[in-house]
């Protein structure tokens, strides 16, 4: 179909804009050389594909009839394409939105940066492979994450009812995963919903905030809330909020976004961490992590600052109005994570540990 | 008269075969058969093969009401039905990881170029309604009554089936009288 056009000798080549790395980054190309000239030029390969490491798997393997011939006509297309599209939005005059959204457009059809997502893995973050700070990077991992995760996150959500227990409703707009990496804990992401042990949670989790969206990463801010909605309350015959964890004014990278104890200072924590010490016979305690991005002023292009020692003092951390806080300071909830606990037989030495009053045992009354 | 049976021996023609040989009747038959049993010396064997058959009842392997499902297609069912649902399925190509990324992009090209084509063609269409309203527009300032004649509605108007082509001599067969309709 293209054979005609593109074998016209009128015709001018367009300039390679996917294997000119001079002014785009090397996260858009394949890094390992023998991978690279499989995908792009497999034809000359005689030993079969590179990606099937034992040889007698290649020998076996059969690609499909015509491929490659088929794979360079398209190749050719749609790189021209990507040529005119990067054309435009180079355009000075564009806003940064459609700028982005061109950008997507000329990188997303690369066999180049489809072979790196897909094959590689998406939380890592290794920036020479998957870069996040590239519009198409962040246009695929939205895609990925919506095709599962987001979905599983705001199941959990809805199921444990954390959602409208703690705050109203969530549009999920940031990818949040925690984990608990000490020595003490497991050394793996969270699922939202998940039973933690009170020996894993003992040390405070690290929280991974993913960006998808355009903002801008140098002033945006971030607060990080993680809220236990199920303390018994035995004076009201209730139960309430206490708060767990907080941290303000983050500021995360579109890569580099995972907020650990290297990333803050003192003058970041509202709340310094206290673990989850459930009392026997008391039921599930739910813990939402709650990330919320803190009011970009338009005008300014500043993000307003939480000023810690000033808000510490109008709100009690065991019984947290996170409504209020929300709104007094002004945050848009735009990610949660959620985990349970329960009353195990290591929870005395999380309460030892910490300094906790002794734990009460719950029983059964006849009422 | 000597014929091979079909074991290729040699034997003696009985009255039975030479029955069977000319394959009369079936009341023919009964009649020669009711000599030749008098002629015959192994009258056993005849009797057995003179006996009109009788309908034998087997056990039922079909229902019924069952619609049609002979017992091979039965049993093709019930084989089926005990295999699990991913064997019945097509079998997934394995492709390398190049080899998929390969497909997708030409997967890509191929919606891309066709995209291209169906934009082409809904311009050029759209093109075409903008002449022709403003080819009526025209017509209804020229002259209303052609352009109320240019309006009348179709709908549901389909081509005659009675309609036959012109030729120069009436057909051979005028009529198909023994036409049904299928």
């Amino acid at each position: 179909m293209y054979k005609r056009f593109i074998h016209t000798g009128r015709i001018t080549r367009s300039p390679a804009v996917w294997s000119d790395f001079t002014s785009r980054s090397t996260s858009l190309g394949i890094s390992s050389q023998a991978v690279k000239e499989s995908v792009l030029n497999g034809d000359k390969l005689e030993t079969g594909p590179v990606t099937l490491k034992r040889k007698s798997n290649r020998m076996k393997y059969n690609s499909p009839v015509l491929i490659d011939e088929t794979f360079k006509t398209c190749y050719d297309f749609l790189e021209k394409r990507s040529g005119v599209t990067y054309k435009h939005a180079n355009n000075p005059k564009i806003n940064p939105e459609f700028k982005e959204k061109l950008l997507i457009k000329a990188e997303i059809t690369n066999p180049e940066v489809q072979y790196n997502f897909q094959f590689n893995d998406k939380l890592d973050n290794v920036t020479s492979i998957i870069d996040y700070s590239l519009p198409v990077y962040r246009h695929l991992g939205k895609k990925h994450w919506e095709s599962y995760k987001q979905m599983l996150l705001m199941q959990r959500l809805e199921s444990l009812k954390v959602i409208p227990d703690t705050l109203p409703t969530l549009t999920p707009r940031v990818s949040v995963d925690i984990k608990f990496p000490y020595s003490t804990g497991v050394n793996q992401w969270i699922e939202p919903g998940k039973f933690l042990s009170s020996g894993v949670t003992s040390l405070e989790p690290i929280v991974k905030i993913q960006e998808f969206e355009l903002v801008d990463p140098k002033e945006q801010l971030y607060t990080v809330l993680i809220v236990n909605p199920d303390e018994p309350d035995l004076i009201n015959d209730t139960f309430k909020t206490t708060l767990a964890y907080g941290l303000t004014n983050l500021k995360v990278d579109y890569n580099d976004n995972v907020i650990d104890s290297r990333k803050f200072f003192p003058r970041n924590v509202l709340a310094k961490y206290l673990p989850p010490v459930p009392e026997k016979n008391a039921g599930n305690q739910r813990f939402a992590v709650w990330v919320l991005r803190q009011n970009m002023n338009s005008e300014t292009k500043k993000c307003d600052v939480i000023d810690n020692e000033a808000v510490i003092s109008t709100f009690d951390r065991n019984n947290f109005n996170i409504r209020g806080f929300v709104k007094e300071n002004n945050l848009d909830p735009v990610g949660a994570h959620v985990w349970r606990s329960t009353w195990d037989s290591n929870v005395k030495n999380v309460r030892d540990k910490y300094n906790l009053p002794k734990g009460r045992v719950f029983s059964r009354v006849r009422t | 008269m000597q014929k091979r049976n079909y074991r290729g021996i040699k034997r003696n023609n009985s009255p039975v075969d030479i029955v069977l040989e000319y394959s009369v009747s079936q009341e023919y038959l009964t009649k020669m058969l009711s000599i030749s049993v008098r002629s015959c010396s192994c009258q056993k064997n005849v009797v057995n093969l003179i006996k009109p058959l009788n309908q034998v009842r087997y056990k039922r392997t079909k229902s019924k009401n069952s619609s049609g499902i002979t017992p091979q297609t039965q049993r093709i069912i019930t084989q089926l039905s005990v295999l699990s649902a991913r064997k019945k399925q097509p079998k997934m190509l394995k492709l390398s990881k190049e080899d998929l990324i390969k497909h997708q992009t030409i997967q890509t090209a191929w919606k891309t170029y066709q995209d291209i084509l169906k934009q082409e063609r809904q311009e050029s269409l759209k093109l075409q309604y903008n002449k022709i309203d403003e080819a009526m527009n025209v017509l209804q300032e020229v002259s209303p009554k052609l352009y109320k004649q240019a309006n009348v509605d179709e709908s549901g108007k389909i081509f005659p089936m009675e309609l036959r082509v012109p030729t120069d001599f009436p057909p051979r067969k005028i009529w198909y009288h023994e036409y049904k309709k299928q």
